[in-house]
């Protein structure tokens, strides 16, 4: 049974990296030996179809203009996963609630709202916590020079550096200090 | 080094400069990313120009590309290679593109382009040039994907496979229909004399 070649043969042989038996079926075969042909002409017309090149200095204007917009784009979005910035957002609470070292305060009489409390799980919408937090970072978030490339207090939390880290626990500290409470 | 199925070593095997680029971007290393800018822009201009046909959109895109590419640096593992990561942003932001705003080709101003070979000469280049762009345009979307990015920007399957999420097999079927479906759309426009040799393999420019 005479069998053609198939499409991705043809382009083989079209490019000549087509092996011995595809040659023969080509040689003897005047229906690819067509296809063959057509598409090498087509071939030898993409050719014509340059794309001007731009004047040399064109590429240092790209560059900057690329450099600018940078500038004006959000920061590097952090590698860090989710659940990082989660378990960040709980530590930072932890150290601000509990003080480093401290033994956990245990529970008191005054209503349970009153204070977020420790969880070793990632904050979720309903953290008791993540008010507060969103009350002090908010403002940070929305001032920063980029624009943070973060969506809500979780995920900005997590790609903070160590030192925004520790300026952050620093604010939640006085914001405690003055009196706010949940 | 990686090679494709002909032997030809690929333009995309790992380069040490981009790791190191990459890296200092994640850091927060705005400046590094000139690195990739100065080395990739022509590539990606000219992947755009294919798409659009005029200078000042691809201009554009090519600053769009990059902006993209920088804002999801932070989330590039190194999985493939650098340039088969930046060509997908690029070929994506093409194709959305053309789907919001198709616009006729337009002619290039003067001052963007060299003077190159005397008028007459190439009022003739210029015309068989665009009629090649405009069908090349109309192909359908995989196959003009594929012969852009095999053909132009002189890659080996396996990086256009990469790129497009495809295979090999399809790659090569693909360029094949539409090196068919641009012969039958340039029938009778294009001067027989313009055919190169059977045997002329090296299409794109440099």
């Amino acid at each position: 049974m005479w069998t053609h070649l198939s499409d991705d043969v043809l382009m083989d042989m079209v490019e000549g990296a087509a092996g011995d038996k595809a040659e023969r079926h080509v040689a003897a075969c005047a229906s690819c030996r067509a296809r063959v042909d057509e598409a090498r002409t087509a071939l030898g017309w993409t050719a014509a179809a340059t794309v001007p090149e731009p004047i040399p200095s064109y590429w240092d204007v790209m560059r900057r203009r690329v450099a600018q917009s940078l500038v004006e784009a959000p920061a590097v979005r952090s590698r860090r996963p989710l659940w990082a910035a989660a378990a960040a957002g709980a530590a930072l609470i932890a150290v601000v609630v509990i003080g480093p070292g401290k033994a956990p305060v245990p529970p008191r009489a005054t209503p349970a709202a009153s204070l977020p409390a420790w969880s070793p799980l990632p904050p979720n919408d309903e953290d008791p916590a993540l008010p507060i937090l969103e009350l002090v970072v908010a403002p940070t978030v929305a001032a920063a020079t980029p624009a943070a490339f973060c969506s809500d207090v979780s995920e900005c939390v997590g790609g903070l550096s160590d030192e925004e880290s520790g300026e952050l626990a620093d604010a939640l500290r006085a914001q405690l200090a003055a009196g706010r409470t949940l | 080094m990686a090679n494709d199925e002909a032997g030809r070593v690929s333009r995309f095997r790992p380069r040490e400069e981009d790791r190191l680029a990459i890296e200092a971007c994640q850091r927060g290393e705005r400046e590094a990313f000139d690195v990739l800018v100065e080395r990739y822009q022509r590539d990606v201009y000219r992947l755009c120009y294919r798409y659009v046909n005029n200078h000042h959109d691809a201009s554009d895109l090519v600053q769009d590309v990059f902006l993209k590419a920088y804002r999801a640096i932070g989330r590039f593992r190194g999985d493939s290679a650098f340039p088969t990561w930046l060509y997908r942003i690029a070929v994506n932001t093409c194709l959305n593109f053309r789907a919001s705003r198709h616009r006729p080709s337009e002619e290039l101003k003067d001052d963007v382009v060299d003077a190159g070979p005397r008028v007459d000469d190439r009022m003739e280049d210029d015309e068989l040039s665009q009629q090649v762009r405009e069908a090349v345009s109309r192909l359908p979307e995989k196959q003009r994907a594929t012969l852009i990015l095999k053909v132009y920007n002189d890659l080996t399957h396996e990086e256009v496979a990469a790129i497009l999420g495809s295979t090999v097999g399809t790659v090569k079927a693909n360029l094949f229909h539409a090196l068919g479906n641009l012969r039958k759309a340039m029938a009778g426009t294009a001067p027989a004399g313009r055919r190169l040799a059977p045997d002329a393999k090296k299409t794109g420019e440099s």
